[in-house]
């Protein structure tokens, strides 16, 4: 098979920083030095992508195969959840995407999803009688900032290129978690008149928090494949995963109402731009 | 008794003579009988006879029309091409009734499959009245009356052919093309210029005639490079598709352009291309000398030296291996013919150092034109065999099959000729370029390179223009991509390359 070596021509990735809340940081400074090679350079003049280049002898310089400034994406995916071990959570998802220019895009998704029981929180139940707590998460929704640092292509064995880019993107959000309390609470005895009754299965909203990172791969001027890892922190309120809150708060039991919880999806779809 | 006998013995006579002849005659009406019904291959044997062996002119000449109208019926274009060239060559008298049908159906044949300019040319060696030429034939022609007059340099001549070709007729456009050729030797160029454009308006979305629009293309390229419009001969080059067999031959001439406008970089970017391992086998020796120049240009003496090298280093092999080529096929323009065509097929063992020219060889029209001709001969000598075998005595299958040999034979010969010459032209071209790098190298070592710049000095062309790879303008609206050379080609980068180098004249001026 033939080697696939990709070439980006905007490499700024610096190894050394570990955080990506440190790389979109320095990302946003740099690229208020490097705008996008804007046509009305000449190549023979020094210029921010010149200059990047001044000590390449040969280059090639030609249009951009795939331009995103200024123009909408819209898109449809199919994400999952990977590290709840009790459920499957899959989530269809909307994307929308404005980008302000090449480097830069403001996107907006939308999921909403299903939660199916795996196996093992049958078995733990009917073989334990262990119950687990289940964060089913049923919709995320999520205002994000999106740089992409490297644009590049592959060549296939075949000799087809397919040009891609990489992203990086950072954003708020409100995840809703649907509480079942029979999930992992006891049912209260029927002979204790004191017993206090489940709560009411419901769908709760947290403020949250994502960091994360994909790729498009363009299979045309207009259309995209996306491949995309998130990591998502919300933080909810104790209480609401209390299987007796009333008697929890009776004897002035402290609840956080800020606790984390992390989830990681992987998203494939494909995405179209206007 | 013995006047009785004489009386039985003529009466026999006649009775024979009339039974012969109504035998004849049934024949010639069992032939349009048989055509009737669509069964060609009996009709055309049919015909054959009547046409070898009737004493009758008339129905000999019907036989003739019958038999070529079977034969193209059966798909044996070129076997029918014989029967119908044998018609026109007749000309325009009155015991040949199918002349101007004739020539009709042999445009149309080389409409379809061109029949070869040796034998269309021979085919109009008679003289024929413009009267005499039916409508639907008129394009056919004068198109090739025209081609014969430009082969001879009559070009007034010529004009006036391609200019009678009627418009709508398929072969308006090529005569279209031969006319702007015709002006820019005339040195009228806007004219010339003009006439390609409405090629190239004639032939927009038709992939049959792919080949004539880019030729096209390449001509306003040629005709505006020639007039010093440079930035305007690299938008034409640069409109060949990355695909066509012309798109090195675009970039390879816009070098030039680019030198002419001080773009050195783009030339030697260009350069960069046709020196890529993908063209490694292409001849453009004259790509080093350009190179040298421009390096020349910019006051890097040490890459010139450098491009003189290259050039040795690639080309002094090939000398051995091209002369020993063109001594060996001297005077043998068959041999030389199978050697290339050898090459085509992959079976080349011998001057294997001459490949690139041996490649380019293959590739002129010439070669081209004869390949074609064996293709679509030996297509018809495959369908003979089977569509032919019913054919008894096998008369009309020798016939066919004489002429179809014959045919592929000439055409060989021909190409042989025409491609041999070509081969030494390359030869020469190598022989000039080698004393040109000697010139060059001998000029710098003895230090006259203020003479050398001299003779390569640049016009006041227009300088403005700014390029980006590709021999695309600079367009204010759009986003641009780099790339960085790192010693590894990709395909998709070809073409699209420009050097990052500057000049060292100035550099030189101020340290002095």
């Amino acid at each position: 098979m033939k080697a696939l070596l990709p070439k980006c021509s905007k490499l700024v990735l610096d190894s050394g920083r570990s955080s990506l809340i440190a790389l979109l940081a320095f990302a946003f400074i740099e690229s208020g030095l490097t705008q996008a090679v804007e046509a009305a350079e000449d190549p023979g003049t020094p210029s921010a992508e010149a200059e990047r280049f001044k000590d390449t002898e040969i280059r090639v310089i030609r249009p951009r195969y795939f331009n995103k400034s200024k123009r909408f994406e819209l898109g449809a995916a199919m994400n999952a959840i990977m590290n709840e071990s009790f459920i499957y959570t899959f989530m269809a998802t909307g994307i929308a995407t404005f980008h302000l220019n090449e480097e830069w895009a403001i996107e907006g998704t939308l999921s909403y999803g299903l939660n199916l029981d795996r196996e093992d929180k049958r078995v733990l139940f009917d073989e334990f009688d262990i119950k687990t707590q289940i964060f089913r998460t049923q919709y995320q929704a999520e205002l994000a900032i999106q740089y992409t640092p490297i644009y590049g292509k592959w060549q296939l064995p075949s000799g087809r290129l397919i040009y891609f880019d990489t992203y990086l993107t950072a954003g708020l959000g409100q995840t809703g978690i649907e509480w079942k309390y029979d999930d992992f609470c006891e049912a209260p005895s029927p002979t204790d008149p004191n017993a206090e009754a489940l709560p009411t299965n419901a769908v709760k909203g947290y403020p949250t928090f994502m960091v994360g990172g994909g790729q498009r791969y363009f299979v045309n001027r207009t259309t995209s494949y996306r491949f995309e890892i998130k990591f998502h922190r919300f933080l909810f309120n104790e209480i609401d995963a209390e299987c007796t809150p009333l008697k929890a708060e009776a004897t002035g039991q402290q609840f956080a109402t800020g606790t984390a919880h992390d989830v990681i999806t992987i998203l494939l779809g494909i995405s179209r731009f206007f | 008794m013995a006047r009785l006998s004489q009386f039985a013995a003529t009466f026999l006579l006649l009775a024979s003579a009339l039974l012969s002849s109504q035998g004849l005659f049934a024949d010639y009406k069992q032939a349009k009988a048989l055509y009737s019904k669509k069964n060609y291959p009996k009709a055309a044997e049919a015909f054959f006879q009547v046409y070898e062996k009737s004493p009758k002119k008339v129905e000999k000449r019907k036989a003739e029309w019958g038999l070529a109208q079977s034969l193209e019926k059966m798909n044996l274009a070129y076997s029918a091409s014989k029967y119908y060239s044998v018609i026109v060559r007749r000309g325009r008298i009155p015991e040949n009734p199918f002349f101007r049908s004739a020539l009709e159906e042999l445009g149309k044949i080389n409409s379809r499959i061109s029949l070869g300019q040796s034998h269309i040319v021979q085919l109009f060696k008679t003289e024929i009245r413009l009267a005499d030429v039916p409508g639907p034939a008129r394009g056919f022609y004068f198109y090739y009356k025209g081609v014969e007059a430009f082969g001879d340099k009559s070009l007034e001549t010529a004009d006036k052919h391609f200019e009678m070709v009627p418009s709508g007729s398929p072969y308006q456009l090529g005569a279209l093309f031969h006319q702007g050729v015709i002006a820019n030797l005339q040195g009228r160029h806007s004219r010339a210029i003009a006439l390609f454009e409405k090629v190239l308006a004639g032939t927009r979305d038709r992939s049959e005639y792919r080949e004539l629009q880019e030729m096209s293309l390449m001509n306003i390229a040629r005709v505006n490079y020639e007039i010093k419009r440079f930035a305007e001969a690299i938008s034409y080059y640069g409109q060949i598709p990355r695909d066509s067999e012309n798109w090195l031959d675009a970039i390879w001439e816009s070098s030039w352009a680019f030198f002419f406008i001080e773009k050195f970089n783009n030339t030697l970017g260009n350069i960069h291309t046709i020196h890529s391992p993908f063209f490694e086998n292409r001849f453009y020796p004259e790509a080093y000398i350009l190179q040298a120049i421009t390096f020349l240009r910019m006051c890097r003496f040490d890459q010139v030296k450098e491009s003189m090298k290259r050039f040795k280093d690639r080309y002094q092999p090939v000398f051995g291996d091209v002369r020993g080529m063109m001594n060996r096929y001297k005077g043998d323009p068959k041999g030389f013919f199978k050697f290339i065509y050898d090459y085509r097929s992959g079976s080349i063992t011998s001057y294997r150092k001459a490949e690139e020219i041996v490649k380019k060889l293959s590739q002129v029209d010439a070669f081209k034109e004869a390949m074609d001709t064996i293709r679509f001969t030996d297509r018809e000598l495959n369908a003979l065999k089977s569509k032919g075998s019913s054919w008894k005595g096998g008369a009309l299958l020798e016939d066919v099959t004489n002429f179809l040999e014959s045919k592929k034979s000439t055409a060989i010969l021909d190409a042989g000729q025409r491609v041999y010459k070509e081969g030494n032209g390359y030869y020469a071209q190598l022989l000039d370029l080698s004393n040109q790098t000697k010139l060059i190298v001998a000029e710098m070592q003895l230090g006259k390179l203020a003479n050398l710049r001299a003779l390569i000095s640049i016009g006041d062309a227009d300088k403005k223009a700014q390029f980006i790879g590709g021999l695309q303008q600079l367009n204010i609206n759009q986003t641009l991509e780099f790339w960085p050379f790192e010693g590894e080609y990709w395909e998709d980068e070809l073409g699209f390359y420009v050097y990052n180098m500057p000049s060292k004249c100035n550099v030189q001026k101020d340290s002095k």
